[in-house]
């Protein structure tokens, strides 16, 4: 998580292997599992 | 759409949001759409026809899209398109920065079994983040030809046309990727028995068919139903047992299997070189969405705008004024006639358009297309989304409402993203609230020249506070759990001075060819209007507006009726209806102050209103007209009465 918005704003998250940065609201944040292993990973 | 010649070949650039494509499409066909430095610039196709080494090409923008699986009405578009059977070779453009993400929907494209080719756009971002892209392994790994671009500055672009003629109606993808053996073997037993109804309703790929359904795609499974409800069956039982199988839900359990697949691709092609350096942009960045660094770049930003705005239109307009006054001089010694009233009608037109709203309006697009290309917006849109978001505003709703900062109706079109119709209607209504470049130009010309600089930006994050206003009561009955938002924020870049002039061009173009001529019209119309002495009568008409609401000489009645085609209008046609072009010499700073308030407020312009109609029907826009119209009456009426001077 790189930033939190004021205001109980959205969370700025960046995926570490891409570099992409996406704002995700608070209560959707919550919800969100990452996983680390999918189908097909060794 | 049918093809319009059998020489032309149709070539269709797909690619996901914010990858360049716009881009790449106006370096090909003369700068024709606009582009900016965030998600969800195109919402609806453009397309242009192009001669390129002695071929035709019907060359077609898609709006962005994050895969094939369409959740709003423009990736819908994008779909569409792609699935109509019209297209003969693809450019699928991605932004190598972020190549690992973008090749989910590279996947999907090529299981379309579509020619195609890849163009991996902003290589210099990706040089910048450190990657190495062996693009010849990623063509043997993908099977569809791979070139490179930087689209902004036209490195590469030809080559990759070169590429997509070469490979148009003919060579598709020659590697077919390969899920796991789960996915593979429900596939097969799919393929065993693939009905021909089913090959006859849907003329595409039989195994990208399949991929849909198993992906539980709602278009695919209507027509599948439609054409052979036993497959449909037998595709929902495979899905259902996969998604058992993984303890996934079944809409995720596709896409989670090609997340994976793409990892592997990634893995083999792409190197880094060095370790995540923190530059300058990054230092910037931190500051910028920090909560006091986001304040102040929100307000430096509205600052920095109006003051440059205000000094370099005030420059500009001192310049062009010098040699129109000797003609106006000269005009105005003729005697009273029809002739001179026309000539002069003209010849205030021509003057107001050069000298009054250009010289205001360059700056302010130029400072605009500056903002949108560094990818400040989206940055300025996480800082504010919390505000938004309790007064009803959810999270796509910010970049509709961020294009309207440039015009209305592109900002109406935009809303096409936001899927729930209830957020939809709300946008609608609240974006003509959002002070556009043509009200600015209004707001700088009159609040900056005669209240100064600190009132014109109070009155900017005025018109930011009724727009919140607005959807705070419109929401307030009908509040409901938000999903939230998801936006990407793209990577301060910097602005490149060629796309920013051409962006400029594109919008003044608007301005020259559509608003001048109308101005000059209004011009001549108000000027005989004067000369017959009728436009007393329709002053006195709005007299009741203007005199007992507003507290403003009943002269600017027609100046106000006119801003409903164009804002500038209001302010052009202010110095005729008022006799005198040095507006403080007839009205108070209060009287100036209530003036630009209704400006700001009421309907935008028969542009925005023609966008809502057409987005969202005539009851929309009816009502939209109507809550403009009585909002800036309401909120300027009392303006002036707080106000004694008024």
């Amino acid at each position: 998580m790189i930033a939190r918005a004021p205001f109980s704003g959205p969370l700025l998250v960046e995926d570490v292997v891409t570099g992409a940065r996406v704002m995700i609201a608070r209560d959707l944040a919550e919800n969100i599992e990452v996983a680390a292993d999918g189908p097909g990973a060794d | 759409m049918a093809r319009a010649r059998t020489d032309e070949i149709v070539i269709a650039l797909a690619g996901q949001p914010n990858c360049g494509k716009s881009t790449l499409f106006n370096a090909v066909a003369g700068f024709k759409v606009d582009v900016g430095n965030f998600a969800g610039t195109s919402v609806a196709f453009a397309e242009t026809r192009v001669t390129f080494h002695g071929q035709k090409i019907r060359l077609i923008d898609l709006p962005g899209t994050y895969s094939i699986s369409s959740h709003d009405l423009a990736e819908k578009v994008a779909r569409d398109f792609l699935l109509s059977g019209e297209v003969d070779a693809l450019i699928n453009v991605v932004d190598a920065s972020m190549l690992s993400r973008s090749l989910e929907f590279s996947l999907q494209l090529t299981e379309m079994r579509v020619p195609m080719v890849m163009c991996l756009n902003m290589m210099d971002e990706a040089q910048r983040k450190g990657m190495e892209i062996n693009t010849s392994r990623l063509e043997e790994l993908l099977g569809v030809p791979v070139r490179t671009a930087v689209a902004v500055v036209g490195t590469g672009i030809e080559e990759v046309f070169r590429q997509a003629i070469r490979v148009a109606g003919g060579v598709v993808p020659a590697v077919e990727p390969r899920y796991d053996n789960d996915v593979e073997q429900a596939l097969a037993r799919l393929l065993a028995d693939y009905p021909k109804p089913l090959r006859d309703a849907l003329p595409l790929s039989e195994r990208f068919v399949a991929l849909r359904l198993l992906e539980k795609d709602e278009d695919f499974e209507k027509k599948a139903g439609a054409a052979s409800p036993e497959f449909l069956a037998r595709a929902t039982g495979e899905r259902h047992r996969l998604a058992e199988r993984e303890g996934r839900a079944e809409t995720l359990t596709l896409g989670s299997h090609r997340h994976s697949l793409v990892l592997d691709p990634y893995e083999k092609v792409v190197r880094h070189r060095r370790g995540n350096v923190l530059g300058v942009r990054e230092k910037v960045d931190r500051f910028i969405i920090h909560p006091i660094g986001g304040a102040i770049t929100v307000v430096g930003s509205l600052l920095i705008t109006f003051f440059l705005a205000f000094h370099l239109g005030n420059l500009i307009a001192g310049l062009v004024d010098v040699p129109f006054s000797r003609v106006r001089a000269a005009i105005q010694a003729l005697p009273s006639g029809i002739g001179p009233a026309v000539l002069i009608g003209i010849f205030e037109g021509v003057v107001a358009g050069a000298g009054i709203v250009l010289p205001y309006l360059v700056p302010l697009l130029a400072l605009l297309a500056i903002f949108e290309d560094t990818g400040l917006l989206p940055r300025i849109a996480f800082m504010v989304d919390g505000i938004l978001h309790r007064v009803g505003l959810h999270g796509s709703s910010v970049v509709p409402l961020i294009l309207g900062f440039g015009c209305n109706v592109p900002s109406i079109m935009a809303t096409r993203t936001l899927e729930n119709p209830r957020d939809r209607f709300v946008t609608m209504m609240v974006a003509p609230f959002i002070t556009c470049s043509a009200r600015s130009v209004v707001i700088i010309a009159l609040a900056g020249k005669y209240l100064g600089v600190l009132v014109t930006v109070g009155l900017y994050l005025f018109g930011g506070l009724m727009s919140m206003a607005v959807s705070y009561a419109l929401t307030r009955s009908k509040r409901r759990k938000s999903l939230g938002v998801i936006m990407e924020v793209p990577p301060l870049r910097q602005p490149y001075p060629k796309i920013v002039v051409r962006k400029v061009w594109l919008r003044l173009r608007e301005f020259v060819v559509v608003a001048w001529p109308v101005l000059i019209v209004s011009s001549l119309v108000l000027s005989l209007l004067s000369y017959a002495g009728t436009d007393a009568a329709i002053n006195h008409f709005l007299a009741p507006l203007t005199t007992s609401v507003l507290h403003l000489p009943a002269a600017v009645g027609i100046p106000l009726f006119l801003g409903l085609f164009r804002k500038e209008l209001t302010l052009v046609m202010l110095g005729a209806a008022l006799g005198t072009d040095a507006i403080g010499t007839v009205l108070s700073n209060g009287q100036i102050l209530v003036l630009v308030v209704f400006t700001m407020l009421y309907v935008p312009c028969v542009a925005t209103l023609a966008a809502q109609w057409r987005e969202g029907g005539w009851r929309t826009a009816a009502a939209s007209a109507l809550l403009n119209l009585g909002v800036s009456i309401a909120v300027a009426g009392v303006v002036a009465r707080l106000i004694p001077a008024a």
